[in-house]
This record gives C-alpha cells, structure tokens and sequence, in this order.
C-alpha cells in the first residue's frame, strides 16, 4: 500500500501510514462536530489494506491529547476494525501514547483496552512537554 | 439612557460568568473560543485537568447547539458550514467553574433527552463510565449521533450531578438548558 499522510488542522490529528515500516500514527486533536464524516476516508483506507495488503503485521500509534465524543466512537469503531484483522492472523499491535501527567488520556486508554482481545493494546506514557 | 449592554455585562460579571454568547455557534467558532478559553485559564494558572475538563464540557455542548439546535442557519450550499443557534455560558461561581447552555430542541426530541439527563442525573462514577460504554458500542452501530454519549461525557467531567430544565415554548418547541459545575 501506498504511504498516506492526513495533514493536523486545528481540530483533527494528523494521519500517518509508512509502507516501509508497517506504522500507522494518528496524533494531535480530535474533536471535528462528526467525526464519521471526517474518519471515513481512513476506514476505507484501511478495509482495502486489511484486503490487498499481504503484509502480516501493522503497528499504530495513538497519540491524541484531547478527542470529543463524537471520536471516541470513531475510535472505537478503528479499534473494532483492527479487532477483526486481529482475529484473521495478522499481528496487530496499537501504542496508546500519553503524557505521563494526564490522568484523562489514561483513563480512556485504560477503557478501550478493557474490551480488547486479539490484539496487543499497549499503555504508553510519555515525559510531559 | 441607560446602558443596556453594560448592566448585561455587569449582572453577568456578579454571577461570576466571565464567557456569554447567544446565536449562532459553528465548528470554527467554538474552536476560536475554546483555544481562547484554554489561554485563559492557563494564564491565570489553573490546574491542568480543571481545563481539560472544562474545554472538554465547553465543546460538548457547543456540538450538541450545532447538532440539535432546532433553530438552525444553515445555507443549502452543500460543504458550507452549518451552524446551531443556542447558548453558551462560562463562568466560575468562587469555588467552581461552570459551563451552562441552552437551545431550543424540537418537541418530537423531548423524551430523548429527558430520558438520558434524567438517567444520568443521579448516576455516580462508575455508573456513567458503564452507561458510556453501553452507548458507545450502541451508537457505533448507528449511522448518525444521537445526543447521548456527548452528555455522558458532560456528566462524567462534572464534579456535581448535572442540572437541567426542559420549557415548553409552544406546541412544537421546547427550550432546553443544561448546567455542568466543573
């Protein structure tokens, strides 16, 4: 698959894929008034990868410092995603990256990992800026 | 003449709100007054998950006026923005912040919020976290959002249970305010 990149704006995180190493980064903010519209293009991105690609693994680092609801439900829907490709053999694993100070981005870390299981779903603090 | 503007502005100051807007709110407006929002509580020091909690509330209810406002201004051309008319009030009565809003909501959506605040009124911690996971998984189902997981999310920043107050206007709106203390 072809490298992608989302560039940051003010509201919605910058969206990385790098063929040459198997990573996929999504960071910065999140919180676009609907986020289905705004994540729609990456799910698609991501079905056709789970489909073409024969690659056998796929890292993803998250690292958002602030997401609104409407988000947090297309995260889920990310994770779910990731889930199923998970159950078919490939070898996924997800860093949640977070500044070691907010208690916030740990809980929510901590919440979705809870209902996670083929796939290895990573807590990962950062030193704070 | 009396200065209309300037007694608004001081029974306002006296309530403590130091952020009132009525009309119409967009995606780029709330973005503008929330980093500007952010800037001020940083200078004046304000602990980190206060903000966060703050912000976070400040642009829950500014989507919600966006998404479900029934008086809305919008133009037809397609990929113009859309904006909901409502209020937004911040403020910080001494000893908490507090975040109020209110919009009209059309009568047919009055038992769906009703349902939820009532619900979540009395919810402590751990409930709201398990109701928020429950809609969550409900509302990936669905194509659109519906007003129940941002007002999961309102009440699980609160520090106190949310209030709110639902007031029939006629027979097809009804005036919806909510208030959050951070």
């Amino acid at each position: 698959m072809k490298d992608i990149h989302v560039k940051e704006t003010k509201y919605t995180p910058e969206i990385i894929y790098t063929a040459a190493d198997n990573t996929m980064s999504i960071k910065g903010k999140s919180y676009p008034e609907n986020a289905d519209e705004f994540y729609a293009p990456v799910f698609e991105w991501l079905e056709k990868f789970f489909k073409e690609d024969n690659e056998l693994h796929l890292t993803v680092n998250i690292e958002l410092v602030y997401f609104n609801s409407s988000s947090s439900k297309a995260l889920l829907n990310f994770l779910d995603m990731l889930e199923d490709a998970g159950d078919n053999d490939m070898k996924i694993v997800v860093n949640w990256i977070y500044d070691e100070e907010d208690d916030n981005m740990l809980e929510y870390g901590e919440e979705f990992k809870e209902d996670i299981d083929s796939i290895e779903f990573l807590l990962v603090p950062i030193e704070s800026a | 003449m009396k200065d209309k503007i300037f007694v608004i502005k001081k029974n306002l100051n006296e309530k403590g709100v130091f952020l009132y807007f009525s009309g119409p709110i967009s995606q780029d407006f709330l973005v503008e007054i929330g980093h500007t929002l952010r800037q001020k509580m940083e200078l004046e020091k304000v602990s980190r998950s206060i903000i966060v909690k703050v912000f976070s509330v400040f642009i829950e209810h500014s989507q919600n006026i966006i998404n479900f406002s029934a008086e809305q201004c919008n133009s037809d051309i397609e990929g113009s923005p859309t904006a909901g008319i409502g209020v937004i009030v911040v403020g910080f009565d001494g000893d908490n912040y507090f975040v109020s809003c209110g919009n009209t909501i059309h009568n047919s959506d009055v038992d769906i919020f009703n349902d939820i605040l009532s619900r979540i009124k009395d919810m402590g911690k751990e409930k709201l976290k398990e109701y928020y996971k429950e809609e969550l998984k409900k509302e990936v189902s669905k194509k659109s959002d519906g007003p129940g997981l941002s007002l999961i999310e309102v009440a699980r920043k609160s520090g106190r249970p949310i209030e709110y107050k639902l007031t029939r206007i006629d027979e097809k709106h009804t005036f919806l305010t909510v208030k959050t203390v951070v």
